[in-house]
């Protein structure tokens, strides 16, 4: 399997016209924030609003989030946060526009989003510019469908393999649950005249060494629940155990956690970097911030990096946010 | 001859563990063709399944699961009764 290059789904809302873009040298990114941020740079003015994934989107467990890297006018401010009545978070990567004064922040959807995306066969989406009219975006793998309105929105893209964004009283929500930190991306929405969009994959991505692939996928699933939830699948074998930042909850999970944790539902803001460029949940950051496990996972689906791309990863995206 | 049965439906999360599980047993990963799928209606969930599912490893579906949805039961084959 050849992942290395980067493909992005292009989409130009002024225009209603899209295309795949491959990005072969994108790879040192990893993913995630990093190719985000990165796609940012590259386009900054034309304002894009870019969802990305990473590698292991859709083929490890933890492995459940959407990065979004977007401009904002959110200053932090207590009124800000008071007007928006959303819990305040401590970003870490966002950074201010020299030119415009506005800030780059990057959040994180849970949910569905980052397998549906991943099985549309591509690394991400950026939307461009502004609609003239409040649009309803259907995108099925790389097939794009401009709609004026979101009334028929029930009945876009495939049951089952599917994610949607609409809005909900003013605020953007996943799946009918899941939100972004302070409805930053719903803001965007906004601005940019989009009402909704629902993604649909049917992408297979067929696995060379499948004996491998799941004996490390279960290592991992068991390293992450532990003695909580997998004991009695662990057949006696010794793990190192490395727990995850949440306990087990009752409410709808991301792809690929067992967990339903509480957290999942807000989404997330800042964190480690090389967890949000893979884009692991930030709370298996103990799991995914270690390069030895994450060489594992690339190693078995037959990606080319090596052990030094991947501690490279922070100091690349440190450099990018110093020039942003 | 055992089959899997959706027993507790009411405790689905929406993880889709079990679809991955359904996937990677015939070499794939992804949600195209699978023999099992998890439907979201608002924060409720309902799972389709093909009979065909059976001819699988069932019982690593069902231990997937972190809600225990899943039960493995037997039942008789149609074929019992005409013998």
């Amino acid at each position: 399997m050849q992942y290395l290059a980067k493909k992005f789904l292009y989409i130009d809302l002024a225009k209603k016209e899209a295309e795949v873009k491959s990005f072969p040298d994108l790879y040192i990114y990893l993913g995630g924030v990093g190719v985000g941020l990165k796609l940012y740079e590259m386009n900054e003015k034309q304002d894009p609003l870019v969802f990305s994934v990473g590698p292991l989107n859709g083929f490890f467990p933890f492995v459940s989030k959407t990065a979004v890297v977007l401009s904002s006018d959110n200053d932090g401010s207590p009124a800000y946060q008071e007007q928006l009545g959303a819990p305040s978070f401590e970003p870490s990567t966002s950074v201010v526009d020299k030119e415009t004064q506005s800030k780059v922040e990057d959040v994180y959807f849970g949910g569905t989003l980052s397998y549906r995306i991943r099985f549309a066969g591509v690394d991400g989406i950026v939307f461009f510019g502004k609609a003239s009219e409040p649009l309803c975006i259907n995108i099925v793998d790389d097939k794009v469908e401009f709609m004026p309105s979101y009334a028929a929105i029930t009945n876009l893209g495939l049951p089952g393999k599917r994610s949607v964004l609409k809005f909900e009283k003013d605020r953007l929500v996943l799946d009918d649950f899941f939100l972004s930190y302070d409805n930053l991306v719903g803001k965007k929405f906004t601005e940019k005249n989009l009402d909704c969009v629902a993604i649909t994959g049917t992408r297979i991505f067929p696995i060379e060494n499948p004996a491998k692939y799941e004996a490390l996928y279960k290592d991992i699933l068991y390293m992450g629940c532990g003695d909580t939830l997998y004991q009695f699948l662990n057949g006696g074998k010794n793990l190192p155990q490395k727990n995850l930042e949440v306990t087990p909850g009752r409410t709808s999970s991301c792809s690929g956690c067992p967990l339903g944790c509480e957290e999942a539902k807000i989404g997330e803001l800042g964190g480690n970097v090389l967890t949000h460029c893979l884009v692991a949940c930030d709370f298996a950051k103990d799991l995914y911030s270690d390069a030895s496990i994450v060489f594992s996972c690339l190693n078995v689906l037959g990606y080319d990096y090596k052990h030094e791309d991947i501690e490279k990863v922070p100091a690349l995206v440190e450099g990018l946010l110093r020039r942003i | 001859m055992p089959v899997l049965k959706v027993a507790f439906k009411d405790r689905c999360n929406g993880c889709e563990l079990c679809v991955m599980e359904v996937q990677r047993q015939v070499g794939n990963v992804g949600l195209d063709g699978a023999l099992l799928r998890v439907l979201r209606e608002k924060n409720e969930f309902s799972i389709d399944m093909d009979p065909q599912i059976n001819r699988l490893d069932i019982a690593k579906i069902e231990s997937i699961c972190p809600r225990a949805v899943f039960t493995v039961e037997k039942e008789d084959s149609p074929h019992e009764f005409i013998e």
